[in-house]
């Protein structure tokens, strides 16, 4: 039974190779009593996760930022961590009778937590994009806080928190799609980052507009975190395209929004 | 180097905060252990190589100071105490009471088990750090983290099923396993 346990929970934990899957599951089939003890086994890890994951979705306390250099959440980006946790809330209350379907949500939030550092704008635009692209992963779409359907709603809405005119770039030439947009905080100021994916696989591409008081940039293309970058600014707004995808592609998705009054 | 660090340290703070409350229940020691653990990266910035994983690095140094502090004998003794009413109830209604309840019986069983269980199980369940990662943060043979793992999820699952009030035990569970 040890030795079976040894294996089962291992089998749970996804860390068998295809050959010992096969044979787990082979067994699975054979003996119910087997299945049985890998459910329970299912259930008690996603009982735990469950049991700590909110801890995760905590605003950082201030006497641990600050030694870092960074600073607590704007106090509205508070607010909507609240919203996270009541989702969360309703998720768990939902899974309450079927705790194994417990999702595995919200290992990392984007906290509004910007670093006082020459290049830390970007790292978190870079950041937040990646922290997408986990969520997708996990089939988890609660970090969109609008979905791509609506374009022209999209655009009224993000204008309203970013107060500007807002106009989203047409990827559709380029191969990728509207999944959803977001408010992030760059450098403490509300950001909108929204996602494009592509039609054919699953390469997501982000496009930011951020407020900045830096001065303006040209077009400039620069590596952060595994990923393509292209921002420039002009007139204290900030644009940057970034993806895990050829340079040639995120050129050309950023010449889309190029094209236009803001490229210098 | 130093801003990079440092940014990326603060975007690890939620889960090494879960990390650490799971190892030591109450919220505010919790966060010492945090707070302590940042400080000592900081100092010793240098000896992590740029390139390699950050948060295994970082859940090494919160879980050896937190050893540390359990061989001074004091973490385990003040988290008992405090363990009951810490974890804040937001949530309203009363099946979210319910499934507040049910997670703190889940922490509780945390709680209860050896350190070198609880440590690996918050790890691998919770933080999702693949069996290698997680004997190279511990620093034990991957055979060990196997078995390690599969005595503390049986322990788990045999402290989260409730004994009957007549004493029989069985039937009745704490959360619900199939």
């Amino acid at each position: 039974m040890k030795t079976d346990d040894t294996l089962l929970t291992a089998y749970v934990d996804g860390e068998l190779d295809a050959a010992g899957v096969a044979e787990i599951e082979a067994a699975m089939a054979a003996d119910p009593a087997l299945a049985r003890r890998v459910r329970v086994l299912r259930d008690a890890t996603a009982a735990l996760r469950a049991a700590f994951n909110d801890v995760a979705r905590e605003p950082v306390p201030e006497r641990l930022l600050a030694p870092l250099g960074a600073q607590a959440p704007h106090p509205w980006r508070v607010g909507a961590l609240r919203r996270y946790a009541a989702a969360a809330a309703v998720l768990a209350v939902a899974a309450l009778g079927a705790l194994a379907l417990l999702p595995a949500i919200g290992i990392e939030l984007p906290y509004a937590i910007v670093a006082q550092q020459q290049d830390g704008w970007l790292a978190s635009v870079s950041n937040y994009h990646q922290v997408y692209v986990r969520s997708q992963a996990r089939d988890d779409r609660s970090l969109v806080d609008i979905g791509g359907e609506d374009r022209d709603y999209l655009e009224a809405w993000f204008g309203r928190r970013l107060k500007r005119d807002l106009r989203l770039p047409r990827l559709e030439a380029v191969g990728f799609r509207l999944q959803g947009g977001r408010v992030v905080f760059v450098e403490t100021q509300p950001a909108a980052q929204f996602f494009y994916k592509a039609v054919d696989g699953g390469d997501i591409v982000s496009f930011t507009v951020a407020e900045t008081k830096r001065k303006d940039a040209g077009w400039t293309e620069v590596k952060r975190g595994g990923l393509g970058v292209i921002y420039w600014r002009k007139n204290g707004y900030a644009y940057v395209f970034a993806g895990a995808v050829g340079r040639e592609v995120l050129e050309r998705a950023a010449s889309t929004m190029g094209e236009r009054e803001e490229k210098i | 180097m130093d801003a990079l660090f440092r940014s990326q340290l603060v975007a690890l703070l939620p889960r090494l905060r879960r990390f650490a409350r799971g190892l030591c229940g109450a919220a505010d020691r919790a966060d010492d252990l945090v707070q302590a653990a940042c400080e000592r990266a900081l100092a010793r910035m240098e000896q992590w190589t740029p390139g390699t994983r950050l948060d295994s690095w970082m859940y090494r140094i919160v879980r050896t100071i937190w050893i540390d502090e359990l061989r001074a004998q004091k973490v385990r003794q003040r988290a008992r105490e405090r363990q009951e009413g810490e974890m804040e109830t937001s949530f309203d209604g009363e099946r979210a009471m319910e499934a507040q309840m049910t997670m703190q019986a889940v922490r509780e069983a945390v709680a209860k088990l050896p350190p070198e269980q609880r440590e690996i199980l918050l790890l691998v369940a919770v933080e999702g750090v693949s069996y290698k990662e997680a004997a190279e943060i511990l620093d034990i043979p991957i055979g060990t983290v196997m078995s390690r793992l599969a005595r503390g999820r049986a322990a788990l699952v045999k402290l989260l099923e409730k004994p009957r009030e007549d004493g029989r035990g069985g039937a009745d569970r704490i959360v619900r396993l199939s």
